[in-house]
């Protein structure tokens, strides 16, 4: 067993922090917006380098993603894009040859900004329950509907939507992946405003888009297998640089801990170590969770440990920024922030696949205990 | 030994919770809209600002009384001042022999003070010490109330705009240093009189916040019997029904460790009133994030939203674990105050 870099991991890692060094010094790194951010990775070759080559990637070990998020987060930089690894690769492995020549470049440049249409208001956890539809009317998909939960829908160019194409088919055989341009006609998208007082998400509106026949990914009624594989991605904490943004956050309450003063309290100091401890938890797990891909293991229950260590590191963070300012956040001393921060926090046991729903998967699924 | 409502004290609940909409709010909607002339009027017609005036001594209502309208306000999420602005700003008033004028306004519903408390919101403030302070219940007044010393005196306004997390009851900071122009009330407060209004004190807030967890639990036990996922109710998965029993519990806890402190204010020794209150205060102290975060938490994506309530309980009840003191706070005391009582 070895935590620490290997000769060639070691050499990457420096050349990074040394290129991250650069980019700070230079253009004030954490200042930029998503997009740009984006394609600055992508042209310093760092999006994707984890697909094989024939992917169009540069066939590393998966460790090296856990490596740029800690350094992308020791840098203070914006977090690393999520969309390519996971819906890029869904599109690499189940698209056209014509749909891989249009969309997998600009997924990985960042020129397209994806969102994930899968929930609805009637179907959260039981997403198969969902009632969009699509029917095909000549050579076009013409799509009716509401998704609820559309993240960053507003600020997106794409949308990976699921709707339901074969209504007398069983409930995940009709289900098909569609790819859709947020520009089409009949789409609209209201922000939802979020308990942390932010617009992340969104509800969408689908009143009879019609989009090309082709823009069906996979086959008809073969959409609840791409979406499953896809969410698999969507769900590695390393994939995701959810890591290196609570590591960024925990900086930043160490920072005001110490500028306001506080740190002198043994609670302010336990909540801010906890949030640490939580942390570095989620942080290990995903090299060992890793490193047992790159070995050649099974995935098996590391998907809904990995989900239920994220939340419980982002909560704990979200717990460390009231206790440690306490009554500070609580009359709004800081602005909210640290509120803010909390309620931020709150919804990561919600979203992509609930506790509850984890451990139902882990204890069923993968610890053979019987349904009831 | 009967430790239940007296039907008097249930028809009192039934009118705190008749008032409904001109006292409470049920989304967030409602804060923006909300009328405070109105909703305090209402309380002062009902005669419920005037619980704590004292007659002949003896006050007009006993501290179960007063629990009682601070759990159904609690409830309906009002944001009208009841605690701070009334019941507290009288039994201060009360306890310091102030004129009768002074305590008759604020139960006729013309004056209505706020309370400034220390900056770590464990108590009243002392102005001797300059060090500024929080503003609460007073952001429709001109004045409020503090100590000096063991004087409490009368700091004249204005405060300044409210903020902070809880949408229902805003607070003010007062910067260390600035300069407040008070004037004393009434004589100074024994040591006992302190510890009275502070038992008082800790009661109405935990009752405030026992009130509003219980109301969050029973909204989602709703809830969670119309939600379906996979066919059935999501209030037929065990994962849920154990983590709403759970609340349940803690909440049920808080309404009986609130209500001996309350049956304490009027009928124990003011030290007995005050471990029972700080006992009632700590135990809400440790389980209300918990409620409100198990109740957003089964609400799902919804409850994640700032239109939907679970967030105003939610805001509202990490405020009333910070006031007069969280768990921590409340158990460094009560190891003492143990000690005192034998
Ligand atoms: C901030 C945010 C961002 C999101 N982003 C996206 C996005 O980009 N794209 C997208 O498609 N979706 C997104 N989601 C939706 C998210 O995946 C759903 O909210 C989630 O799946 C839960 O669904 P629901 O909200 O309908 O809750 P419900 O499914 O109604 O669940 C309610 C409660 O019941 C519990 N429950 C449900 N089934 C079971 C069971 N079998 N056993 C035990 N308990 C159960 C849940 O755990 C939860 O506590 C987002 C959600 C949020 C809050």
């Amino acid at each position: 067993m070895d935590f620490l870099d290997s000769p060639e991991e070691a050499e990457y890692r420096a050349g990074l922090r040394a290129w991250l060094e650069r980019l700070t010094a230079e253009h004030d790194g954490p200042g930029m917006s998503t997009r740009d951010w984006h394609r600055t990775l992508y042209d310093a070759g760092y999006i994707g380098q984890t697909w094989t080559v024939e992917e169009g990637g540069k066939g590393l070990p998966p460790t090296y993603d856990v490596i740029l998020t800690q350094e992308v987060a020791r840098a203070d930089a914006p977090s690393v894009p999520a969309n390519p690894n996971y819906l890029g690769r869904t599109i690499f492995k189940f698209g056209t040859e014509e749909q891989k020549a249009k969309f997998l470049e600009p997924t990985l440049n960042g020129d397209i900004q994806w969102c994930q249409g899968f929930s609805e208001p009637g179907a959260g956890s039981d997403l198969a329950s969902m009632r969009t539809r699509a029917e095909l009317v000549g050579d076009e998909w013409v799509i009716n509907g509401q998704k609820l939960w559309t993240s960053a829908a507003h600020e997106s160019d794409w949308c990976f939507l699921l709707a339901r194409s074969e209504p007398d088919a069983p409930r995940h055989k009709g289900i098909s992946v569609f790819l859709v341009d947020m520009k089409t006609p009949g789409v609209t998208v209201r922000p939802i405003r979020t308990t942390d007082g932010h617009e992340h998400t969104c509800e969408t509106f689908w009143d009879d888009v019609r989009i090309p026949a082709g823009n069906i990914l996979g086959r008809r009624g073969g959409g609840w297998p791409i979406a499953m594989w896809a969410l698999q991605f969507e769900r590695g904490p390393a994939d995701l640089g959810i890591v290196a943004g609570l590591l960024k956050g925990l900086h930043k309450l160490d920072a005001y801990a110490r500028e306001h003063e506080l740190d002198a309290s043994a609670d302010v100091r336990r909540a801010i170590a906890k949030a640490y401890v939580d942390i570095r938890v989620l942080d290990l797990n995903s090299v060992r969770q890793l490193s047992n891909r790159v070995a050649g293991h099974a995935p098996g229950s590391d998907g809904p440990v990995a989900k239920l260590l994220w939340a419980i590191g982002a909560q704990s963070l979200g717990h460390a920024w009231l206790d440690a300012l306490g009554p500070l956040a609580l009359t709004g001393a800081d602005d909210g922030h640290a509120v803010s921060e909390y309620f931020y926090s709150r919804p990561s046991s919600v979203y992509g696949g609930s506790a509850q729903i984890q451990r139902n998967l882990l204890a069923q699924r993968f610890l053979g205990m019987p349904r009831t | 030994m009967l430790a239940v409502p007296t039907p008097e004290q249930e028809l009192l609940a039934d009118t705190v919770r008749s008032l409904g909409a001109a006292v409470g709010v049920r989304n967030p909607q409602d804060l923006d809209a909300f009328q405070h002339e109105k909703a305090w009027a209402a309380l002062a017609g009902t005669g419920l600002l005037g619980l704590r005036v004292r007659d002949d001594g003896q006050p007009e209502a006993s501290g179960v009384d007063v629990m009682i309208v601070a759990q159904g306000l609690g409830a309906q999420l009002s944001p009208a001042p009841f605690l701070a602005s009334a019941a507290l700003a009288i039994e201060l008033l009360e306890l310091a022999g102030a004129d009768r004028p002074l305590i008759d306004a604020i139960a006729a519903g013309d004056a209505q003070p706020g309370l400034l408390l220390d900056r770590g919101l464990t108590g009243l403030a002392d102005i001797t010490a300059g060090d500024g302070g929080v503003l609460i219940g007073g952001v429709h007044s001109d004045h409020a109330l503090a100590l000096r010393g063991n004087q409490v005196v009368r700091v004249q306004g204005p405060f300044g705009p409210g903020g902070g997390a809880d949408l229902t009851s805003r607070t003010t900071r007062i910067a260390p240093g600035t300069e407040l122009s008070a004037t004393g009330v009434g004589e100074p407060l024994t040591p006992e009189a302190v510890r009275r209004w502070t038992a008082l004190a800790l009661t109405l807030v935990s009752a405030d916040c026992a009130g509003a967890m219980r109301a969050a639990v029973d909204g989602v036990i709703e809830y969670s019997k119309q939600r379906i996922a996979y066919g059935v109710p999501i209030a037929s998965f065990q994962a849920l029904q154990h983590l709403i029993a759970d609340a349940f519990t803690a909440c049920e806890a808080a309404v009986t460790t609130t209500s001996y402190a309350a049956w304490a204010i009027d009928a124990a020794e003011p030290v007995e009133a005050l471990l029972a209150a700080r006992t009632a205060k700590a135990w809400v102290g440790a389980v209300a994030r918990n409620v409100v975060e198990t109740v957003m938490q089964i609400y799902g994506g919804i409850g994640q939203t700032w239109e939907h309530i679970s967030h105003v309980y939610a805001r509202r009840a990490l405020l009333d674990v910070a006031l007069f003191g969280d768990e921590n706070y409340q158990l460094d005391q009560i190891f003492d105050l143990r000690r005192e009582v034998g």
